[in-house]
Protein backbone atom coordinates (compact mmCIF):
# COMPACT_ATOMS: atom_id res chain seq x y z
CA UNK A 1 0.00 0.00 0.00
CA UNK A 2 2.74 2.29 -0.03
CA UNK A 3 1.67 3.90 -3.28
CA UNK A 4 -1.84 5.21 -1.34
CA UNK A 5 0.52 6.69 1.13
CA UNK A 6 2.83 8.36 -0.95
CA UNK A 7 -0.21 9.99 -2.67
CA UNK A 8 -1.04 11.19 0.80
CA UNK A 9 2.24 12.79 1.24
CA UNK A 10 3.05 14.11 -1.62
CA UNK A 11 -0.04 14.37 -4.00
CA UNK A 12 0.80 15.03 -7.57
CA UNK A 13 -0.60 18.63 -9.07
CA UNK A 14 -4.07 18.29 -10.25
CA UNK A 15 -3.74 18.36 -14.62
CA UNK A 16 -5.24 21.61 -15.73
CA UNK A 17 -7.28 19.69 -18.56
CA UNK A 18 -11.23 19.82 -18.72
CA UNK A 19 -10.74 15.85 -17.13
CA UNK A 20 -8.44 16.43 -14.48
CA UNK A 21 -8.63 13.96 -11.44
CA UNK A 22 -10.11 14.96 -7.75
CA UNK A 23 -7.31 14.06 -5.09
CA UNK A 24 -7.38 11.28 -3.46
CA UNK A 25 -8.11 12.10 0.12
CA UNK A 26 -10.23 15.34 1.42
CA UNK A 27 -13.98 16.88 0.38
CA UNK A 28 -12.95 15.88 -3.40
CA UNK A 29 -12.65 12.31 -2.83
CA UNK A 30 -14.65 9.43 -1.52
CA UNK A 31 -12.67 8.75 1.64
CA UNK A 32 -10.94 10.28 4.71
CA UNK A 33 -7.70 9.84 6.11
CA UNK A 34 -9.75 6.83 8.66
CA UNK A 35 -10.47 5.23 5.39
CA UNK A 36 -6.88 5.09 4.34
CA UNK A 37 -5.68 4.19 7.65
CA UNK A 38 -7.85 1.58 8.42
CA UNK A 39 -7.23 -0.28 4.84
CA UNK A 40 -3.71 0.79 4.81
CA UNK A 41 -3.52 -0.90 8.35
CA UNK A 42 -5.36 -3.93 7.62
CA UNK A 43 -3.14 -4.65 4.33
CA UNK A 44 0.00 -3.99 6.00
CA UNK A 45 -1.15 -6.08 8.58
CA UNK A 46 -1.61 -9.21 6.08
CA UNK A 47 1.00 -8.75 3.99
CA UNK A 48 3.27 -8.88 7.14
CA UNK A 49 1.47 -12.58 8.11
CA UNK A 50 1.86 -13.35 4.62
CA UNK A 51 6.08 -12.93 4.70
CA UNK A 52 6.13 -14.69 8.09
CA UNK A 53 3.70 -17.29 7.47
CA UNK A 54 6.25 -17.87 4.33
CA UNK A 55 9.41 -17.39 6.30
CA UNK A 56 8.65 -19.75 8.98
CA UNK A 57 6.78 -22.42 6.85
CA UNK A 58 9.88 -22.80 4.80
CA UNK A 59 11.85 -23.67 7.32
CA UNK A 60 10.34 -26.68 8.25
CA UNK A 61 10.83 -29.60 7.02
CA UNK A 62 8.04 -31.67 7.96
CA UNK A 63 4.46 -30.68 5.87
CA UNK A 64 2.95 -31.09 9.59
CA UNK A 65 4.69 -28.97 11.36
CA UNK A 66 4.09 -26.32 8.12
CA UNK A 67 0.56 -26.36 8.08
CA UNK A 68 -0.03 -23.66 10.88
CA UNK A 69 1.64 -21.48 9.24
CA UNK A 70 0.07 -21.96 6.04
CA UNK A 71 -3.19 -21.53 7.89
CA UNK A 72 -1.49 -17.97 9.35
CA UNK A 73 -0.91 -17.32 5.68
CA UNK A 74 -4.74 -17.90 4.48
CA UNK A 75 -5.69 -15.50 7.40
CA UNK A 76 -3.21 -12.51 6.91
CA UNK A 77 -4.56 -13.02 2.99
CA UNK A 78 -8.41 -12.99 4.26
CA UNK A 79 -7.20 -9.97 6.73
CA UNK A 80 -5.57 -8.01 3.98
CA UNK A 81 -8.92 -8.17 1.46
CA UNK A 82 -11.20 -7.18 4.11
CA UNK A 83 -8.62 -4.10 3.96
CA UNK A 84 -9.23 -3.36 0.50
CA UNK A 85 -13.06 -4.58 0.69
CA UNK A 86 -13.29 -1.83 3.56
CA UNK A 87 -11.89 1.03 1.04
CA UNK A 88 -14.01 -0.04 -1.50
CA UNK A 89 -17.51 0.00 0.41
CA UNK A 90 -16.33 3.19 2.57
CA UNK A 91 -15.98 5.13 -0.75
CA UNK A 92 -19.14 3.55 -2.21
CA UNK A 93 -21.17 4.88 0.61
CA UNK A 94 -20.03 7.85 0.15
CA UNK A 95 -20.70 8.30 -3.50
CA UNK A 96 -24.24 6.65 -3.29
CA UNK A 97 -25.21 9.25 -0.30
CA UNK A 98 -23.74 11.98 -3.08
CA UNK A 99 -25.53 10.45 -5.72
CA UNK A 100 -28.92 10.34 -3.50
CA UNK A 101 -27.97 14.28 -3.28
CA UNK A 102 -27.52 14.95 -6.91
CA UNK A 103 -30.50 13.31 -8.41
CA UNK A 104 -33.00 15.01 -7.02
CA UNK A 105 -31.43 18.55 -8.64
CA UNK A 106 -30.95 16.99 -11.90
CA UNK A 107 -34.16 16.57 -11.94
CA UNK A 108 -35.51 19.58 -10.36
CA UNK A 109 -33.48 21.28 -13.20
CA UNK A 110 -35.23 19.31 -16.18
CA UNK A 111 -31.60 17.15 -16.49
CA UNK A 112 -31.28 13.88 -17.71
CA UNK A 113 -30.39 10.86 -15.15
CA UNK A 114 -28.22 8.05 -15.38
CA UNK A 115 -30.51 4.69 -16.59
CA UNK A 116 -31.15 2.27 -13.83
CA UNK A 117 -31.15 4.72 -11.06
CA UNK A 118 -33.63 3.62 -8.36
CA UNK A 119 -36.79 5.77 -7.71
CA UNK A 120 -35.85 8.73 -10.50
CA UNK A 121 -37.34 10.35 -13.48
CA UNK A 122 -37.20 8.45 -17.20
CA UNK A 123 -34.40 10.06 -19.02
CA UNK A 124 -34.90 12.69 -20.72
CA UNK A 125 -33.40 13.10 -24.52
CA UNK A 126 -30.79 15.41 -24.47
CA UNK A 127 -29.86 14.83 -28.34
CA UNK A 128 -28.44 12.04 -30.51
CA UNK A 129 -25.16 13.25 -31.21
CA UNK A 130 -21.89 12.23 -28.61
CA UNK A 131 -19.13 14.77 -28.19
CA UNK A 132 -16.18 14.14 -26.34
CA UNK A 133 -12.40 16.10 -25.91
CA UNK A 134 -8.69 14.97 -26.29
CA UNK A 135 -7.47 13.87 -22.94
CA UNK A 136 -11.10 13.20 -21.98
CA UNK A 137 -12.15 9.56 -21.18
CA UNK A 138 -16.13 9.25 -21.47
CA UNK A 139 -18.31 10.65 -24.32
CA UNK A 140 -20.91 12.77 -23.40
CA UNK A 141 -24.26 14.78 -25.06
CA UNK A 142 -23.94 17.74 -26.60
CA UNK A 143 -26.11 19.29 -23.69
CA UNK A 144 -24.69 17.88 -21.00
CA UNK A 145 -23.29 19.86 -18.19
CA UNK A 146 -19.73 17.96 -18.03
CA UNK A 147 -19.35 18.76 -21.42
CA UNK A 148 -20.24 22.22 -21.85
CA UNK A 149 -17.74 25.06 -22.07
CA UNK A 150 -15.39 22.60 -23.30
CA UNK A 151 -13.54 22.22 -26.64
CA UNK A 152 -15.47 18.83 -27.46
CA UNK A 153 -15.77 17.49 -31.07
CA UNK A 154 -18.25 15.18 -32.27
CA UNK A 155 -18.06 11.69 -32.09
CA UNK A 156 -19.76 8.30 -33.57
CA UNK A 157 -20.73 5.78 -30.80
CA UNK A 158 -18.15 3.41 -32.56
CA UNK A 159 -15.38 5.62 -32.88
CA UNK A 160 -15.83 6.60 -29.00
CA UNK A 161 -16.41 3.07 -27.86
CA UNK A 162 -12.89 1.80 -30.50
CA UNK A 163 -11.34 4.85 -28.26
CA UNK A 164 -11.67 3.36 -25.09
CA UNK A 165 -14.24 6.08 -24.23
CA UNK A 166 -17.02 5.35 -21.89
CA UNK A 167 -20.68 6.60 -21.78
CA UNK A 168 -21.15 9.63 -19.42
CA UNK A 169 -23.19 8.81 -16.23
CA UNK A 170 -24.41 11.62 -15.71
CA UNK A 171 -25.96 12.85 -19.21
CA UNK A 172 -26.13 9.08 -20.07
CA UNK A 173 -24.86 8.82 -23.18
CA UNK B 1 6.57 12.10 -23.86
CA UNK B 2 5.30 14.68 -21.81
CA UNK B 3 2.10 13.54 -22.60
CA UNK B 4 2.50 10.40 -21.84
CA UNK B 5 3.95 10.96 -18.23
CA UNK B 6 1.10 13.01 -17.77
CA UNK B 7 -0.85 10.40 -18.38
CA UNK B 8 0.33 8.16 -16.16
CA UNK B 9 0.22 10.83 -13.18
CA UNK B 10 -3.50 11.06 -13.93
CA UNK B 11 -4.37 7.47 -14.64
CA UNK B 12 -1.60 6.60 -11.55
CA UNK B 13 -4.72 4.15 -9.84
CA UNK B 14 -5.16 2.04 -12.97
CA UNK B 15 -1.62 2.16 -13.92
CA UNK B 16 -0.87 0.49 -10.65
CA UNK B 17 -3.60 -1.82 -11.00
CA UNK B 18 -2.46 -3.37 -14.08
CA UNK B 19 1.06 -3.20 -12.40
CA UNK B 20 -1.02 -5.07 -9.20
CA UNK B 21 -2.28 -7.74 -11.37
CA UNK B 22 0.65 -8.47 -13.29
CA UNK B 23 2.34 -9.20 -10.26
CA UNK B 24 -0.31 -11.63 -9.35
CA UNK B 25 -0.60 -13.38 -11.85
CA UNK B 26 3.69 -13.67 -12.07
CA UNK B 27 3.41 -14.87 -8.68
CA UNK B 28 0.58 -17.41 -9.43
CA UNK B 29 2.78 -18.60 -12.60
CA UNK B 30 5.61 -18.53 -10.46
CA UNK B 31 3.86 -20.78 -7.12
CA UNK B 32 2.30 -23.26 -9.87
CA UNK B 33 5.47 -23.76 -10.98
CA UNK B 34 7.19 -24.28 -7.56
CA UNK B 35 4.49 -26.81 -6.98
CA UNK B 36 4.37 -29.24 -10.01
CA UNK B 37 8.50 -29.08 -9.76
CA UNK B 38 8.57 -31.37 -6.95
CA UNK B 39 6.35 -34.76 -5.10
CA UNK B 40 6.98 -33.09 -1.64
CA UNK B 41 4.37 -31.71 0.23
CA UNK B 42 6.75 -30.20 2.63
CA UNK B 43 7.86 -28.11 -0.18
CA UNK B 44 4.64 -27.49 -1.90
CA UNK B 45 3.40 -25.57 0.98
CA UNK B 46 5.94 -22.77 1.07
CA UNK B 47 5.34 -22.43 -2.69
CA UNK B 48 1.51 -21.84 -2.24
CA UNK B 49 1.77 -19.57 0.58
CA UNK B 50 4.63 -17.05 -1.57
CA UNK B 51 2.79 -17.57 -4.60
CA UNK B 52 -0.71 -18.63 -4.40
CA UNK B 53 -1.58 -16.36 -1.56
CA UNK B 54 0.32 -13.62 -2.57
CA UNK B 55 -1.17 -13.75 -5.76
CA UNK B 56 -4.65 -13.51 -4.26
CA UNK B 57 -2.98 -10.42 -1.95
CA UNK B 58 -1.81 -8.64 -5.14
CA UNK B 59 -5.17 -9.42 -7.30
CA UNK B 60 -7.15 -8.30 -4.70
CA UNK B 61 -5.39 -4.76 -4.43
CA UNK B 62 -5.64 -4.72 -8.47
CA UNK B 63 -9.54 -5.13 -8.44
CA UNK B 64 -9.31 -2.56 -5.35
CA UNK B 65 -7.08 -0.14 -7.39
CA UNK B 66 -9.25 -0.32 -10.69
CA UNK B 67 -12.82 0.41 -8.71
CA UNK B 68 -11.75 3.07 -6.68
CA UNK B 69 -10.67 5.07 -9.52
CA UNK B 70 -13.94 4.45 -11.33
CA UNK B 71 -15.39 5.71 -7.79
CA UNK B 72 -13.36 8.39 -7.68
CA UNK B 73 -14.21 9.36 -11.23
CA UNK B 74 -17.88 9.75 -10.59
CA UNK B 75 -17.48 11.32 -7.47
CA UNK B 76 -15.41 13.76 -9.21
CA UNK B 77 -18.38 14.01 -11.94
CA UNK B 78 -20.93 14.31 -9.34
CA UNK B 79 -19.04 16.87 -7.66
CA UNK B 80 -19.20 19.09 -10.69
CA UNK B 81 -22.37 18.73 -11.44
CA UNK B 82 -23.60 19.69 -8.33
CA UNK B 83 -20.92 22.78 -8.40
CA UNK B 84 -23.34 23.05 -11.34
CA UNK B 85 -25.99 23.01 -10.52
CA UNK B 86 -25.57 25.74 -7.62
CA UNK B 87 -26.22 23.20 -4.86
CA UNK B 88 -23.89 24.66 -1.87
CA UNK B 89 -24.65 22.13 1.22
CA UNK B 90 -23.11 19.17 0.32
CA UNK B 91 -24.65 16.94 3.73
CA UNK B 92 -22.87 14.14 2.64
CA UNK B 93 -19.22 16.19 3.18
CA UNK B 94 -20.51 17.81 6.38
CA UNK B 95 -21.79 14.38 7.61
CA UNK B 96 -17.89 13.55 7.50
CA UNK B 97 -16.78 16.89 8.85
CA UNK B 98 -15.60 18.20 6.14
CA UNK B 99 -15.69 21.35 4.86
CA UNK B 100 -18.44 22.24 2.80
CA UNK B 101 -17.95 21.93 -1.56
CA UNK B 102 -17.36 25.74 -2.91
CA UNK B 103 -16.15 26.66 -6.31
CA UNK B 104 -12.72 27.20 -4.80
CA UNK B 105 -12.11 23.84 -3.85
CA UNK B 106 -13.35 21.75 -6.54
CA UNK B 107 -11.10 20.18 -8.40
Amino acid sequence: MSFTLATVTAPAPAPASAEARAAFLGAAAPWRTGDLLRAAGLAVAGITGLVLAWYSASDQPDWPDQLPWASLGVAATTVALLGFVSWLVAGLRRVRRLRREVLPLLQAAGGAVPHGSAGVAPVTPMGTALVTAPGMTRFHRPACPLATGKPVEAVRPDEAEGAGLVPCGVCAA
Amino acid sequence: MTGFSSWLRVQWDRVGAVGAALVGLAALALGWAGVSGTPHIAEQLPYFISGGLSALFFLGMAVTLWLSADLRDEWRELRALRLILGESAPDGDRADGTPAMSAGTAR
